[in-house]
């Protein structure tokens, strides 16, 4: 089962983080016929984030990416109730290449800087996270 | 982008909710492609019919699907 562990130096107060690499999904590329290596990669900063029921990027990286979207939802903020989102099919690299081919992720408005990327449950829900508070590491098993 | 498909499938929500609930549906403008059981079928079908272009996927379920946040303080 691969697997990545991340050793974070205070966990408690920054949080599951790690970095992800995204770029156009395996089924987007077989598709069109199209070569990966013609596809923009983008590093992020991710949180695991075990109350998000679906994974979210900040706004603007699918442009980046020159992805089109497949769909909308629906998604509740602090400030605006109910507002569309788009919705995008991407391939998701861990560390250590744990790698998940195709995932609809949604595009909003995330606040700060240091986080890019929520990976929420859509994404857990094929795996196994182990939060080790005491040792400041999570590890992430598929 | 995608507001003519969303409010297209809003409207036929409550027949698909009859005849294909828990399916994915794949609509372009005012039209309905097709309805698949598994979401990388619909995927796949929507990019063999319209390459690159956007398309809108959706599962079909008889209540409105919304992205929640336990803590929501990272949003703006």
């Amino acid at each position: 089962m691969p697997s990545l562990t991340q050793r974070i130096p205070d966990l408690q107060q920054l949080g599951p983080i790690v970095e992800i690499e995204i770029t156009a999904s395996i089924p987007y590329a077989r598709n069109n016929k199209l070569n990966f290596l013609a596809f923009k990669t983008l590093k992020l900063i991710a949180m695991i984030d075990t109350g998000a029921t679906g994974t979210v990027i900040k706004k603007g990286l699918a442009e980046q990416l020159g992805i089109n979207p497949v769909g909308s939802i629906l998604m509740n903020t602090p400030t605006s109730e109910s507002i569309s989102c788009l919705q995008y099919n991407v391939q998701i690299t861990f560390p250590s290449n744990v790698n998940i081919e195709s995932v609809i992720v949604t595009e909003a408005p995330l606040q700060g800087q240091h986080i890019q990327c929520l990976i929420g449950r859509d994404v857990l829900q094929h795996g196994v996270l182990i939060y080790t508070g005491y040792d400041n590491s999570f590890t992430l098993c598929f | 982008m995608l507001e003519l498909e969303m409010n297209f499938f809003e409207k036929k929500l409550p027949d698909l909710v009859k005849s294909d609930l828990g399916k994915y549906i794949l609509i372009k403008g005012e039209e309905i492609f097709g309805t698949y059981v598994a979401i990388d079928d619909a995927l796949q079908a929507g990019y063999q019919k319209f390459k690159t272009d956007a398309f809108f996927i959706r599962q079909i379920l008889p209540f409105q699907q919304k992205l929640d946040f336990a803590n929501n303080y990272h949003l703006v």
